[in-house]
């Protein structure tokens, strides 16, 4: 994509919660249209695949944000960080029957699937926000790849 | 029972029933580490032309790294009994 075809970059704020909201969106708003699609493919399969495996009730949230109850459960911290995609399967295992809940490996495997996705998630969105940082500085705007 | 499982069995509500081989586990681990490895390179490639290589070259490192491990690991606790 030549310059004269990029987007105009967002602010780094707009695209590091972009990012948050929809895996790979950061991106897509820098116009890394192919590194966006597979950010989110990915990210989605795998959030998906752990609660295939472990059933919903593997995104098990704290019931208040505070501290200690958030310590207690800390792979919601991992889980979370995939988007509002975890947040309504949080509320959504709350409604299932207790008695569904995996046991052993299933809720390990579960579990870490989702708490990776989330954790893949924030790499990208950091990368996104990098990215966007470097695009909107004027005297290094449109540096292509990852200055890392 | 394995077919009672599979019939009562509700897709992203109810555990996966796939425990019956003991290794079953250790082979969910194989998509894992192909989601890591294309995110990683996906954010650290500048061009994107060099995803799917350098992709594949981190997914094999990493599943020999793994074995290597297991295969270390194994031998350890051998050793000590």
């Amino acid at each position: 994509m030549s310059s004269a075809d990029r987007p105009i970059p967002p602010p780094a704020p707009l695209t590091a919660l972009l990012a948050w909201l929809v895996p790979g969106a950061g991106y897509w708003l820098l116009g890394e249209r192919v590194r966006a699609f597979l950010i989110f493919i990915c990210v989605i399969s795998v959030f998906g695949g752990g609660v295939l495996i472990g059933g919903i009730r593997v995104i098990d949230a704290p019931t208040t944000l505070a501290v200690n109850p958030l310590l207690q459960k800390p792979w919601f911290i991992g889980q979370v960080l995939t988007g509002p995609i975890s947040v309504v399967a949080a509320v959504l295992a709350d409604h299932v029957d207790p008695e569904r809940v995996a046991h052993s490996r299933s809720w390990e495997i579960g579990t870490l699937y989702t708490a990776v996705a989330g954790m893949l998630n924030l790499l990208a969105l950091i990368d996104a926000t990098h990215r966007s940082v470097i695009a909107t500085a004027p005297s290094q705007g449109g540096k292509e790849g990852n200055p890392a | 029972m394995i077919l009672a499982d599979v019939i009562a069995f509700t897709p992203f509500i109810d555990p996966l029933p796939v425990w019956q081989p003991d290794w079953m586990w250790a082979v969910l681990l194989i998509p894992l580490c192909a989601a890591v490895a294309v995110v990683y390179k996906s954010i650290k490639c500048g061009q994107v032309s060099r995803i799917p290589r350098e992709a594949l070259g981190l997914f094999i490192t990493i599943i020999v790294g793994m074995v290597a491990a297991a295969a270390a690991l194994a031998g350890i606790v051998r050793f000590m009994r």
